[in-house]
């Protein structure tokens, strides 16, 4: 079958003063229909450039795709005019953001931002838009929706906003939505109304879902396949429940053991020492290897994606065949009984 | 039993947002509301809620930021802002330092480290010259810093390491105890760790009493010794962090604990989620009686005309009619 | 295929190197910014060559400001001559060099008090805020609704005409706009969290004022005070323009306008210096100030 979306080697440049940020860095997925993929890395690395570069959103200059081919349905949007590129975004993929009050405009109803999708792309009169949009505000579980529509994105709470955004995003059906952090601004309580939307929406309407997230929580309880993203590239791409269960870079290891779990008893945190390097000098070979306790002379030079189970890879040296040395195993964490 | 560090009665902190011509005011917003809560020296006392609830508005009034509209907050029995306006205003003021939540607006961009560091030294007059780097030295030692680092500005540093010189900044004054206001939120999942274990370390080698505000529950079950939940305003629950996590006896609590996603897709997918409807309604116009009364699966009559009071069970305090009965 | 890899461990040392990005001050940064703007550039340059013309040209000249040649009244520009004569027979390029030094030492001595005074206002005004801040701002309020140049007028009519008195009426005026701005900027400024840090830290106003808002502050201070310069230098030339700016023989931009005026059918090159001088002098001040504000404006930093 022929995948929704195949990003291959996706490399994106930023010209600064300072030098050239290699944000991307070869990146290269697929994603198939009705799929839910979450991607998750700390913050610079690369999450939202991959997203925006999917949309034909990466500003140039100063940025710049300097290889690589993003192909949805057959067709390279790397190279597609901005005329091609609005009718892409209106109708195929669409996106939604951390900050919902960013980008609902703030002098115009909710009502009049979620009509004109309807007008412009799809040429209804205005009575059919407007019962269009009860509809969909209706969906993403806003309740009394023809008062919603006549008020202002200040009006509502975080929480309603991000569903208004959600109801936008979706109105013209598209084949995949991608969410850049959509409960990073949102409370916990919140959050969990979030999720269970989107789930809902995924199961019901078909939609693919591209879930960008720092909280391996969030990610755990919504994703199929989940990629992990550090320093611009892809460092592990596994199903969902063999990256938690059987993590195959130590990265990975790294994240999952730094973040405390609810359902754990206390133990001493194992964090990550250092920092992310700085994109404008990634270091040679491994990009995690000043990090990596599991570091070898090998890593010096920039490992393969290694295949490391079913659908599963990394990047890193200590799955390669030959490698003598195993995978540390997790911190295990004793999990009292429910 | 001996007198708590800190202990905060009834407290209320209420904001003016809007005055009329003649300034009376027109509008206000009750941030906190008779608030009661104690924390003992050496432990750590984790604030949890979603944002607006007030938590950091407690965080800055115990600090003495703010002055209590109505209650008082007791450090070893006396009073904070009567003491710090005191002749000694300025020994118990170091006593009592604060981490803030933004590495980037908590630290003056045209500053070096070493005087940032060095500023409390210089207040208080607890170092000069060669003294003064050698303290500056050690604690930037102390928070995993290295001394070439005294010479820099702030915007050459990360996140994390920002954070560290804000921790060190509150340690110079030599503090008892240390108010932080969602100290790791702003930072990477990966970088939240080291702050986390190294606060902790702190906290073993001094002694140190914290109020660990936080709205990651997750987090605050791993660094806190007892919890206080806040919702709108006002205390829902206090408890030791184990009976808290085992058996929340506070609808929200519940509700709460329910919505933190677990990072496991096993876990995940087989668990049953309390999901509370509607929002958090607006601290302008809170509803009347129990301030959960609007979103809580269990709300009865009585919730929405009476105000639940803070009563012990046992170790552990609600707010809750269902509860108290 | 090529020999197995070497998988034999390395100890990473945990401690991570800081940035690969160039460490850089403030000022450094701004100065970078600054460099890039070729507008801003152009300014500074015209700018520090007029200051150089006014300070040592008038060495170089043969001729005196003062000196009347009646003879070579109302010469065109020659070689002698480079901007020709005045109708008693001054050479022009001479007075122009001279009202130079004139009309930058106005402009920068009045934006000086204009500095002195804004800042110390606004600072008081923002820092104390509450009541005193009410007080304060309805004052400069008031002030701003009346027209600047007609209060400038009255005072020079009542101060009478002369160098001195024109700092004063200027200095006494302008001040309002740089008031709000450090105003603006020290209410924004105290409620962030370094300066509640220092706050806690126990430190005094006197503190906190020199230590964190000024500062902080100089940025948006430094684009205004370049920005009033230029409004001085040619509220003083239509002062002089009108009669009550320095007296004869003292020769500022605005006098060799007005004094041109007489014979302008005939000898239009007696206006077209002193204007282009002013015109030059106060677009190179308001590309420096533009510049300055998108190199100083924190919230292009990144
Ligand atoms: N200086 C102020 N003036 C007016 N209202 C304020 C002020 N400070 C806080 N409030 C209000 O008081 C309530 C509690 O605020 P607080 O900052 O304590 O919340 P919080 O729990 O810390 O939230 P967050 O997680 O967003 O930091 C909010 O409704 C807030 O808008
Ligand atoms: N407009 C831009 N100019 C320069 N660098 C940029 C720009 N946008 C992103 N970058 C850089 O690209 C890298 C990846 O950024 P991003 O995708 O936004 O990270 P995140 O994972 O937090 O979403 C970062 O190093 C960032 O600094
Ligand atoms: S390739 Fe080497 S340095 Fe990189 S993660 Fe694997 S073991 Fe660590
Ligand atoms: S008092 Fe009533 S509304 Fe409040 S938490 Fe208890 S049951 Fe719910
Ligand atoms: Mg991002
Ligand atoms: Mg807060």
């Amino acid at each position: 079958m022929q995948p929704l979306l195949s990003v291959e080697n996706l490399t994106v440049k930023f010209h600064t003063y300072a030098g050239t940020v290699q944000a991307i860095r070869s990146v290269s997925f697929t994603m198939n229909a009705g799929e839910i993929l979450g991607i998750v890395g700390e913050s610079g690395c690369g999450k939202s450039v991959t997203a925006s570069s999917l949309l034909g959103l990466i500003p140039t200059p100063p940025g710049e795709i300097a290889a690589g081919r993003i192909l949805f349905a057959g067709e390279d949007i790397a190279g597609m005019d901005e005329k091609a590129l609005c009718k892409l975004r209106g109708n195929a993929i669409s996106m939604i953001f951390q900050d919902p009050m960013t980008s609902l405009n703030p002098v115009l109803t909710v009502g009049r931002q979620l009509t004109e999708c309807f007008t412009t792309h799809q040429k209804l009169s205005r009575a059919e838009a407007a019962e269009r949009a009860v509809a969909m505000l209706r969906l993403v579980g806003i309740p009394a929706p023809e008062v919603r529509l006549g008020q202002y994105p200040h009006q509502l709470s975080g929480g309603m906003r991000q569903r208004v955004m959600i109801a936008m995003a979706l109105a013209m059906n598209p084949r995949i939505l991608i969410a850049d952090e959509p409960t990073t601004a949102l409370d916990v309580t919140i959050q969990a109304q979030i999720i269970d939307l989107m789930k809902k929406l995924n199961s019901e309407l078909g939609t693919a879902i591209i879930l960008i997230s720092h909280d391996l929580g969030v990610v755990a309880g919504l994703c199929e396949r989940v990629l992990v993203m550090y320093a611009g590239q892809v460092v592990e791409a596994a199903p969902v429940a063999a990256l938690y269960a059987r993590p195959r870079h130590p990265y990975t290891i790294g994240l999952l053991d730094s973040v405390p779990r609810l359902d754990a008893a206390r133990s001493r945190l194992t964090s990550i020492e250092g920092q992310p390097p700085d994109l404008l000098a990634p270091p040679p070979g491994c990009a995690f290897s000043p990090r990596c306790r599991y570091a070898m002379r090998v890593c010096e030079q920039a490992p393969p994606l290694f295949p490391a189970g079913e659908n599963h890879h990394s990047r890193c040296w200590l799955n390669h065949p030959a490698c003598p040395r195993t995978m540390p195993e997790r911190a295990v964490k004793e999990v009292p009984p429910a | 039993m001996s007198t708590p560090l800190i202990e905060v009665k009834n407290l209320s902190k209420f904001f003016v947002t809007a005055r009329t011509m003649l300034g009376r005011p027109r509008a206000t917003v009750k941030a906190v509301e008779d608030v009661s809560f104690t924390v003992e020296a050496g432990e750590t006392l984790g604030l949890v809620g979603e944002t607006g609830c007030g938590k950091s508005t407690v965080a800055r009034t115990l600090v003495g930021l703010y002055k209590p509209t109505a209650g008082e907050v007791l450090f070893r029995g006396k009073d904070v802002h009567a003491a710090f306006s005191g002749p000694e205003g300025n020994q118990y003021r170091r006593r009592i330092q604060m981490i803030f939540q933004d590495p980037y607006a908590s630290l003056n961009p045209r500053m070096t480290v070493g005087d940032i560091v060095g500023e409390p030294l210089d207040i208080h007059g607890l170092a000069a010259g060669n003294e003064r780097r050698e303290r500056i030295m050690h604690l930037l030692g102390q928070v995993g810093l290295s001394p070439e680092h005294a010479s820099r500005f702030p915007h050459e540093f990360s996140g994390g390491q920002r954070q560290r010189v804000g921790i060190a900044r509150a340690l110079a004054a030599g503090p008892e105890f240390l108010v932080c206001d969602e100290p790791i939120s702003a930072l990477d999942v990966s970088i939240q760790a080291q702050v986390v274990n190294l606060l902790q370390d702190l906290q073993t080698e001094y002694g140190l009493t914290y109020l660990f505000v936080a709205h990651d529950l997750s987090m605050i079950k791993h660094i806190s010794r007892r919890v206080a939940v806040m919702y709108l305003g006002t205390l829902a629950e206090v408890a030791p962090v184990d009976e808290l996590y085992a058996n929340p006896l506070h609808p929200y609590t519940q509700a709460l604990l329910s919505a933190i996603p677990i990072p496991d897709p096993l876990v995940e997918n087989g668990r049953r989620r309390i999901v509370l409807h509607g929002d958090v309604p607006s601290p302008l116009n809170p509803p009347p009686g129990c301030k959960f009364n609007t979103r809580c699966p269990r709300a009865f009559d009585r919730c929405r005309c009476e105000i639940p009071r803070l009563l012990a069970h046992g170790d552990r305090f609600v707010a809750c009619h269902l509860v108290n009965g | 295929m090529a020999a197995t890899p070497d998988f034999t461990p390395v100890n990473t040392a945990a401690a991570v190197a800081g940035t690969a990005r160039p460490a850089t001050t403030y000022w450094q940064d701004a100065w970078r910014r600054l460099k890039q703007n070729r507008l801003a550039m152009t300014g500074l340059a015209v700018i520090v060559f007029i200051a150089l013309m006014a300070a040592v040209g008038p060495f170089f000249s043969p001729y005196s400001y003062s000196d009347q040649v009646l003879a070579d009244a109302n010469q065109p520009p020659s070689a002698q001559h480079w901007f020709g004569t005045d109708n008693l027979g001054r050479d022009l390029f001479t007075r122009v060099l001279y009202g130079a030094r004139i009309s930058l030492s106005i402009g920068i001595v009045a934006s000086l008090i204009n500095l002195t005074i804004g800042v110390v206002y606004g600072g008081i005004s923002g820092y104390f805020g509450g009541r005193v801040d009410s007080v304060m701002m309805r004052l400069v309020d008031i002030l701003y609704g009346i027209p600047l140049l007609l209060f400038v007028i009255l005072l020079m009519v009542v101060l009478k005409p002369g160098l001195i008195n024109i700092f004063i009426a200027l200095g006494l005026v302008y001040w309002l706009g740089m008031a709000r701005i450090v105003r603006g900027q020290v209410l924004a400024i105290k409620e962030q969290e370094y300066v509640l840090a220092a706050r806690l830290a126990g430190a005094g106003s006197r503190r906190i004022i020199l230590r964190h808002l000024v500062p902080n502050s100089m940025g948006p201070i430094i684009v205004t005070l370049t920005l009033s310069i230029p409004e001085a230098i040619f509220t003083e030339a239509f002062l002089s323009f009108i009669g009550l700016g320095v007296s004869a023989p003292m020769a500022s931009w605005g006098v060799l306008a007005s004094e041109s005026l007489t014979g302008l059918r005939s000898y239009p090159f007696q206006l077209l210096y002193p204007a282009l001088a002013i015109s030059i002098t106060m677009l190179a001040f308001n590309f420096l100030g533009d510049g300055l504000r998108d190199a100083l404006d924190p919230r292009m930093r990144k």
